[in-house]
Formats: C-alpha cells, structure tokens, sequence
C-alpha cells in the first residue's frame, strides 16, 4: 500500500472517490461526477508529466495514469455517438484501475532510460492503453447487451492494438536488432492480438462473441500483470514494471 | 459446413494459436519449441490459410478482408525470410588510445562489403544523478567517420550497426577503459514484416471506420 500525500496523490484519490460514486449514485448525479474525471485525470497526467519531464508512459503508475480519462472521454464519445449511457460500467472499470493508481504502485519518479527515447515510444505506449480501455468497454458493453456499441469499441481497439503491436515491433528494430525477439511481453500481446482477430470470426454469434471478449480482456489483464511484473518472465520490458 | 461454423472453426485455430503462443512465454518451453520442424510446419499452415483466405477475399471482392489477410501473409513470409536469412555480428570494441588494433577494429569474414570498421570514440551522456541518457559510438569506415546511438542505428550497404550496450575492460596496461558493444545486422525479412504490418494496420483501420458508419 502506497498513500501518496502530495498534489498527484490528491487528484488520484479524487478519481477513486469519483470513479466509486459515479458507479454507485443514480445516472443523473452519477454521470456528471464520473466525467469530472476527464479533467482531473488530464490534470494529474500535466503533473506528472512536469514532474518527470517527460510524457508520463515509463511504468506501470504512468501509463495507468491515462486509463481512468480515456474511460471518462469513451464514456461521453459513447452517449453522445450510440445514445447509450455506460456511466456505470465506465467508473467500475474507472475505480478498478484509479484504485491501484492512488493505493498500490510507487510513484517514485525516474529518468527515461536511452531505449525509451525514441519518437515511438508515446504512439506506441498510448496506442495500447486506449486499446485496452476500450476492449475492457466493448467487454463491459457486451455483457449489458449494447451489442453495437461494443462492436464500435473492439473495432477502434483492435486498430489501436495492431497499430500499437506494429510500433512496437518497428521500434525494436531500431532499438535491439530485431523486430521480434521472443520476449515475454511480445509474445503475450501477440496473443492477445490474436484473440480479438478470432473475434472477428464469430461476430454472428452472441455467446461466442462474449467468450472470445472475455478471453482477450483476460489476456491483457494477465500480460499487464502477470507477465509484466512476474519474475518468471524477464525480458527486455523489464522497465516496464513497477 | 455453414458459413458460421467455419469462421468459429477458423477462431478455435487462432485460439489454439494464442495459446501456444502465450505458453512459448516460458523460457524452458521456448528452449524446447525454436527451431522444431512443428513450428515451421506450424508458420506454412499459417501462411496457406492467409494466402488461401486472401484469394476467397479477392473472388468475393471484399477487399478489406483480403488486404488483411495478404498483410497477416506478408507478415509470415518476413518472418520466415529472417528466419533463414538474417544474419547478426556482435562485436566490442575498446576505447582506448593504446589499444592494439585488433581491439579498435573489425572485419567480420563473409561481410558483405568486407570493409574495416574502427573505433573512433565512445561516449556516455549522463542525468544529473549520473544515469546513462544516451551513449554513442563514433566509427571510421573508408568514406569517413559516422555515429551510431540507441535507437538511432546507422544503416550502410545493406547493414545495420546498432548501438547495444557498454562496459568495463582492461588495455594492455591493466587500465579500465570503455568497451563498447554493437550489433550489425543484415536483415532481408524486416521490410516484407514491415509492409505487411502497413496492410494490416491499413485493413484494421478501414474494419473500425466501417463499424462506425454501420
């Protein structure tokens, strides 16, 4: 458990407790509460940003730092383009990555390490953490039986995740050696990558559709943690860590 | 079968391939599964369903689906030509004015040019607190002196020297001296990988503007 005590601390725990009542109050109330993150979030992003000096995206803390506002914004690009309101769905999956964010990872800053300077490495990071937020969505949309708008959400994040999955792998050509190097990571986003192409192979059928949602967000629930921080796994993402 | 239960037949396979993929994250599986005749059969039959997916594609005019099958297909072949083909040097090479030539230069035997590479200079640019920001090696070829940094190779006659790493050495004085540590590398399947990822990116991208518009 890290309390963080100082300003970042204070807009993080401000998203927890807006994320938490914007999932429990009625819609009206709650609504308005859970886009409030949107500016806190982007606050919180400037901060650290400042602080560190450069685009907040070297661990795990800082590229979490992006999830609760993409939410936040997807949540009012979804009312405002399908008319359905996924307020609820939104600040659950909100409070369950802010949560983290204000309580459990470090916050202790650090330097870009010279493999992280390259023009690739914001596309490359942001690209991912949109893709995830919205496949977590399109799964959450899915369960509450908004077919459609999921649909719209795993299409824009499976864009993200090939786009994001092809930088990454140019990039490790210009920073290893080799475009593809058998590293865990690598190897687990791939997998992922081809969980939601498999998707779209059985998008006629609603059971299968939310198997194969739920295998992919499974997927990135483990490559983010499990292979991310797992001494089991050392790769070359090692400062992608903790 | 029906058209439905083709495409979960096609999705089981990927799965089946995620999985597999996903196992070959553990490093004894790894050791085991690189460069068996089953993951080559594997990477042809993945290559056949691209291709064989593509043309069915292109019959049916759906040229979304067909430009990202040919892209998954791309990917594969430059897969494969890396495979068979690449080829990787690493080479170090020590700082150090006193340093007996071998020590300073390199000529790999079977190098495409054949041309002597020497060490003109390395250097590391540091934070504040002393942590490596980048690090840079100069070297000398026939047509003059160029640099190389992380992630800022240097591409000449068909290879690519990369800036990998540095550390401590010893001259032939028992001085410590910085020994820097480059890999070349010749690489015919990257740009056929590279293409194909544009295709795929470019067909994904046309998948979620469609969904969209739908």
């Amino acid at each position: 458990m890290t309390v963080k005590t100082d300003f970042l601390g204070f807009l993080l725990m401000a998203q927890v407790a807006l994320a938490a009542l914007g999932a429990l109050l009625p819609r009206r109330w709650g609504r308005w509460l859970w886009l409030a993150v949107l500016p806190l979030g982007a606050a919180a992003i400037a901060t650290r940003w400042v602080a560190v000096g450069h685009p907040p995206m070297r661990n795990l803390f800082e590229a979490f730092l992006w999830l609760p506002p993409i939410l936040a914004a997807a949540t009012a690009l979804t009312r405002w383009r399908e008319g359905v309101d996924g307020t609820r769905l939104d600040a659950a999956l909100g409070f369950v990555v802010a949560f983290p964010l204000a309580f459990v990872f470090s916050a202790e800053e650090g330097f870009l390490p010279p493999a992280l300077q390259s023009p690739l490495f914001v596309p490359h990071v942001l690209g991912y953490m949109i893709a995830y937020a919205l496949m977590a969505r399109a799964f959450a949309l899915e369960v509450a039986g908004h077919a459609v708008a999921a649909r719209r959400n795993v299409a824009a994040g499976f864009f993200l995740v090939t786009l994001a999955l092809a930088l990454g792998s140019v990039w490790g050509n210009e920073a290893w050696g080799a475009y593809w190097q058998w590293d865990p990571k690598e190897q687990w986003s791939l997998a992922t990558w081809l969980l939601y192409a498999a998707f779209f192979h059985v998008r006629d059928s609603r059971p299968w559709r939310l198997a194969f949602l739920g295998a992919g967000l499974a997927a990135i629930v483990l490559t983010v943690t499990w292979i991310n921080l797992s001494k089991l796994f050392p790769g070359l993402h090692s400062y992608a860590g903790l | 079968m029906t058209k439905n239960g083709f495409g979960r037949c096609v999705a089981a396979a990927l799965s089946l391939l995620a999985v597999g993929m996903a196992a070959l994250a553990f490093p004894r599986a790894q050791e085991a599964a690189l460069g068996t005749w089953w993951l080559y059969a594997t990477a042809w039959a993945l290559l056949a369903a691209c291709g064989a997916a593509c043309v069915a594609a292109l019959c049916r005019r759906r040229w979304v689906s067909a430009a990202f099958h040919a892209g998954a297909a791309a990917v594969v072949v430059g897969a494969g030509l890396t495979a068979g083909q690449a080829r990787n040097w690493e080479i170090g090479l020590v700082d150090s004015p006193i340093a007996p030539p071998e020590y300073k230069t390199w000529r790999t035997e079977g190098k495409p040019d054949g041309d002597p590479v020497e060490l003109v200079s390395f250097a590391i640019d540091t934070y504040g607190n002393g942590m490596p920001r980048q690090f840079r090696t100069r070297l000398r070829f026939p047509e003059g002196v160029r640099e190389v940094s992380v992630n800022a190779p240097l591409r000449r006659k068909g290879l690519t020297y990369y800036q990998m790493s540095y550390g401590r050495a010893w001259d032939p004085y028992g001085r410590q001296v910085w020994q820097t540590f480059l890999r070349v590398r010749k690489d015919p399947g990257a740009p056929v990988t590279f293409a194909g990822y544009g295709l795929l990116a470019a067909a994904a991208l046309a998948m979620a503007v469609r969904e969209a518009r739908r």
